[in-house]
């Protein structure tokens, strides 16, 4: 007897689920006709009997005081039963009364106000869920709470063909879905929880953001519906960026997490997201990138990379790139083809690339006086430069009767300091021979051009043909 | 030395393939990429000029002429000799490049070219450098790899922290064990950058004291990488003439880079074993972001080096110390990054106590930039930098504004000024610059790039110098035809 009361309870509270229902299309002033109705069986019979046609009262009975002379008259018409995926059957609660052994009563579900005790009879609303918990106890604190096992009361949506898309649009929205990571977490761990997603959700919902819909079993045990297709119209994707993804030097150290899983990789990216960056690749990346699904036009966009390679490479990236690449830190082929550094350093004519800014001819000089540049690195000084300098006027002709470093009246007895400091610079204008004018035991004037600390024999033993130039006779003593 | 004119209208052709709807080579076994590059340049180049020295007032050994002209009279010589900017000439260089892969020859075998053709049109031609020489065979190789080895032979060119070296021969790579590379190249030396042999027409053409014997080059590199977050390297460079009375280069450079976290520590260090003396020395340190700042030091030791078959060397150069510090503050949004940078330069002494005028011996820059974006598909992009330094200063500022047009375009404009002064000479007034450029992914794999910046020199005072008011463009395209091995076909992405 004692389990009979809170089903009883839950009886009523599912009948005033309907008559709550009522009002959301035809609101009946139930309060308004207090006192003339003694039981809640008198008009809604057929939650009793479970005669769907008899939940309602007849309209004409209506008339019985509104007939125009007594009452105004109405024209009332029930909405019928509201559309809903909750599957309940109040005849089944019928031998159910209150935990307390109470007479359950429709007010037990039902009352507009349960904390006014007692309740005005007639001040009715739609049953709490709830109520349903009293019995029907499982995990969860509360309706709509993580936990919860939707399907003891519901049916899944796509099921449940009655329902209007724009109550479908309507419906609540589960606080947990607003917690801190849940779209990164809400995969469902277990079939209840499974369960539970497709009482308000169809696979449509899940094909918005996840580009792999077609390889995740949940999804794919999910029906489609054209419902929940139509509201996702217009929405946009979501991919929140995953905690692991914001842990330092994650750029650089996420391939060995792809390789071991690139399964979760797919979950938001495609093979875009990869051949972004990883342009050649090695065997590995090939690999990941294989298991990554393609774009599909229409579908889930997947998350965009397509300015990856700023992330990766800061904008000064250009000028220290060097020790990353020379010693192998980053394994650049995986991203690069070839081609990528031979626009720069094959640079036998100025840049195919935008290596060098656009204005960067007119102030190039600096460059090479700090030799902040290091052009040696990738042009020949001796034929690059003078080449250009040639054609512009600026390289020397040999004469040294012509006015050109004008800045330094004094020029001959400087330019030994000034070459000294800057000789890259001034093989970019002179041929040796320029020099050898002077500085040759032969045939110059024999200056000694060799400075503080001059390791001839070094130099010597390395290539003595050079030492020829200026010297007829080597000063070594050797043959 | 022109090409025939059919292997012009080659070049031009090859420019324009791109255009050509080549879906499929054949047995999904070749891939062809491809830039086609024209550019368009004005120069008023120097031309040397004389004047009676009757006509020219004043003493001295430089004199200036009525219409502001530097001039230099030698006691006795019946003229003045100088410079001054000739006409305005323009040229247009066109540039193609084809890079061909084939590969489905065998396991493992692969066979690569590297091609460049270039010519040049408009008023003087011969301005760009090298555009007589029609046809470049950058790289020509054939390849045999397995997931251990891989070996070439061809033409082929390597970088590494010793720069760019090309030549014609045998290289090999092994991997070992995981993280190690072990890497080595034999054979005919090339000119850095130009593709043929020291003692080819390229050096002879610009050099009287030009290399007479070919160069043999032998290289060889160790990488390490023993964990993500360590890296090691050594390599050694030698390059001997081909009758083996001396070298022509021997290097060797080792350097690493630990990473922690966010920061980073690199060194690395080069030195030329012919002059006995370290060319570089180098110590970076880049600190975690600390509350959206990262701060990077750097101390830096810089000698120039020169090939021993040159003179240079022995004329004693000497390098510099060098300071850095650069600081970066990012909003953690990304959508502000500003960034300010100082460096201190000071050279070594020169031994040269005779002379008479004070040449600057340090350098400084102070610089500061800064990229904001507003909005998902605007960026502001500012800067402006100072440098002082030995030969030449320079004072010099930016801003651009770049709009991307969904994910494929974009159009930027931008603004510059710039002022220089050279040591050695007299330059004077201050270039003001407007361009605006773009570009434009036209399919999955090729990708058009344009800009076109007008040049105005100011206040440029007497006419010595030389005259920067000019019109630069260049319009690029690149694109790629043919299968991609080892890699589903995506969009052009970073290349």
């Amino acid at each position: 007897m004692r389990r009979v009361l809170p089903a009883l309870a839950v009886f009523l509270l599912a009948a005033a689920t309907v008559l709550g229902a009522l009002q959301d299309t035809e609101e009946f002033p139930h309060e308004a006709h207090e006192g003339l109705f003694p039981l809640c069986e008198g008009c809604h019979v057929g939650i009793v009997t479970g005669e769907e046609a008899r939940l309602f009262p007849d309209p004409a009975s209506c008339a019985e005081c509104h007939d125009g002379t007594r009452q105004e008259p109405v024209d009332w018409e029930p909405a019928g039963p509201r559309a809903s995926n909750l599957e309940f059957f109040h005849p089944l609660h019928e031998d159910f009364v209150g935990l307390d052994g109470s007479s359950a009563t429709c007010q037990n579900c039902h009352a507009a106000d349960q904390i006014v005790t007692p309740a005005p009879r007639m001040a009715v609303s739609a049953a709490a869920p709830e109520s349903c918990l009293e019995c029907h106890v499982h995990e969860a604190p509360a309706h709509l709470s993580p936990g919860a096992e939707c399907s003891v009361c519901h049916i899944p949506l796509t099921e449940a063909a009655r329902i209007p898309t724009e109550r479908i649009a309507l419906f609540p929205w589960p606080d947990s879905h607003d917690a801190p990571g849940f779209i990164s977490e809400h995969a469902p761990g277990t079939p209840l929880e499974e369960i539970s997603c497709g009482i308000c959700h169809a696979s449509n919902t899940c094909e918005r953001c996840h580009v792999n819909a077609d390889r995740l079993e949940p999804i794919m045990r999910l029906a489609s519906d054209p419902r929940v297709a139509e509201l996702e119209v217009g929405k946009v994707a979501e991919y929140p960026v995953p905690e692991s993804h914001l842990a330092s030097g994650w750029s650089w150290d996420h391939g060995s997490s792809a390789l071991a899983g690139p399964a979760q990789c797919s979950t938001c990216h495609t093979r875009p997201s990869c051949t972004e960056c990883h342009i050649e690749g090695g065997p590995q990346s090939a690999a990941v990138i294989a298991a990554l699904p393609d774009p599909v036009p229409g579908g889930a966009p997947g998350v965009d990379l397509s300015h990856a390679g700023e992330i990766l490479h800061p904008f000064d990236f250009d000028e220290r790139h060097a020790t990353f690449a020379a010693t192998g830190a980053l394994q650049c082929t995986e991203c690069h083809s070839q081609q990528y550094c031979s626009d720069c350093h094959t640079a036998a004519e100025a840049s195919t690339r935008e290596f060098h800014p656009d204005n960067f001819l007119q102030r190039h000089a600096l460059e090479v006086f700090a030799g902040g540049s290091n052009c040696q690195s990738c042009h020949s000084t001796e034929a690059f430069c003078r080449d250009c300098h040639e054609q512009t006027g600026l390289a020397s002709e040999g004469r040294l009767n012509v006015a050109f470093h004008t800045a330094q009246p004094m020029w001959i007895l400087t330019h030994g300091q000034a070459a000294r400091i800057g000789l890259e610079s001034c093989a970019s204008c002179h041929q040796q021979t320029d020099c050898l004018a002077c500085h040759s035991t032969f045939l110059g004037r024999g200056v000694n051009p060799h400075g503080p600390g001059f390791d001839a024999e070094g130099m010597a033993a390395r290539n003595r043909v050079t030492c020829r130039w200026c010297h007829l006779d080597d000063p070594l003593g050797g043959s | 030395m022109r090409g025939p004119r059919a292997l012009r209208w080659a070049v031009l052709a090859l420019s324009l393939a791109w255009t050509t709807p080549i879906d499929d080579l054949g047995a999904q076994s070749v891939r062809v990429s491809g830039s086609s590059g024209l550019q368009y340049i004005e120069v008023r180049p120097f031309m040397r000029d004389s004047v009676a020295a009757g006509e020219v007032g004043g003493s001295g050994l430089l004199r200036q002429t009525a219409d502001g002209h530097i001039v230099r009279c030698v006691t006795g010589d019946a003229f003045c000799r100088g410079t001054r900017p000739a006409g305005k000439v323009s040229t247009i260089p066109a540039v193609q490049d084809l890079e061909v892969s084939a590969w489905g020859l065998g396991e493992g075998i692969q066979a690569f070219a590297h091609l460049r053709g270039r010519t040049a049109w408009g008023g003087n031609p011969d301005l760009w450098p090298r555009a007589n020489e029609t046809l470049d065979v950058l790289a020509a190789y054939g390849e045999f790899s397995r997931e251990r080895y891989r070996i070439r032979a061809g033409r082929q060119w390597t970088t590494s922290g010793l720069g760019f070296y090309n030549f014609d021969g045998v290289s090999a790579l092994v991997r070992p064990i995981p993280g190690l590379v072990v890497e080595g190249g034999a054979g005919r030396s090339l000119v850095r950058g130009l593709n043929e042999p020291r003692t080819g027409s390229a050096l002879e053409a610009i050099e009287e004291l030009a290399p007479n014997e070919p160069g043999l080059m032998l290289t060889g590199q160790v990488r390490y990488r023993p964990s993500q977050r360590l890296s090691l390297a050594a390599l050694y460079h030698r390059d001997v003439r081909d009758d083996r009375a001396g070298l022509y280069a021997e290097l060797a450079r080792a350097e690493g880079l630990m990473r922690f976290g966010d920061g980073s520590i690199e060194a690395s260090m080069e030195r030329d074993l012919a002059g006995g003396q370290f060319n570089e020395a180098r110590l970076r340190l880049r600190a975690p972001p600390f509350r959206a700042t990262s701060i990077a030091a750097e101390v830096r030791r810089y000698r120039p080096y020169f090939e021993l078959w040159t003179i240079w060397g022995a004329f004693s150069p000497v390098g510099f110390d060098e300071g850095r510090l650069d600081l970066t503050w990012a909003r953690p949004t990304g959508d502000l990054i500003v960034r300010g940078e100082a460096t201190y330069r000071n050279y070594d002494d020169t031994g040269m106590e005779t002379s008479p005028g004070s040449l600057r011996t340090n350098g400084w820059g102070l610089g500061a930039s800064a990229s904001w974006s507003p909005r998902d598909h605007w960026r502001v992009d500012g800067g402006y930098r100072m440098e002082v330094g030995f030969g030449a200063a320079r004072s010099e500022g930016h801003v651009g504004v770049l709009r991307r047009i969904g994910p494929d375009s974009h159009v930027a404009v931008r603004g510059l000024a710039f002022q220089r002064l050279y040591e050695f000479r007299l330059d004077h007034g201050v270039v003001v610059g407007m361009g605006a450029e773009g570009a434009h992914r036209i399919t999955d794999r090729s990708r058009i790039v344009g800009s076109l910046t007008a040049y105005r020199h100011l206040d440029q005072g007497d006419t010595s110098g030389m005259d920067w008011t000019q019109l630069r463009g260049s319009l690029r395209v690149r694109w790629t035809v043919g299968a991609e091995p080892g890699v589903p076909t995506g969009p052009e992405g970073v290349r």
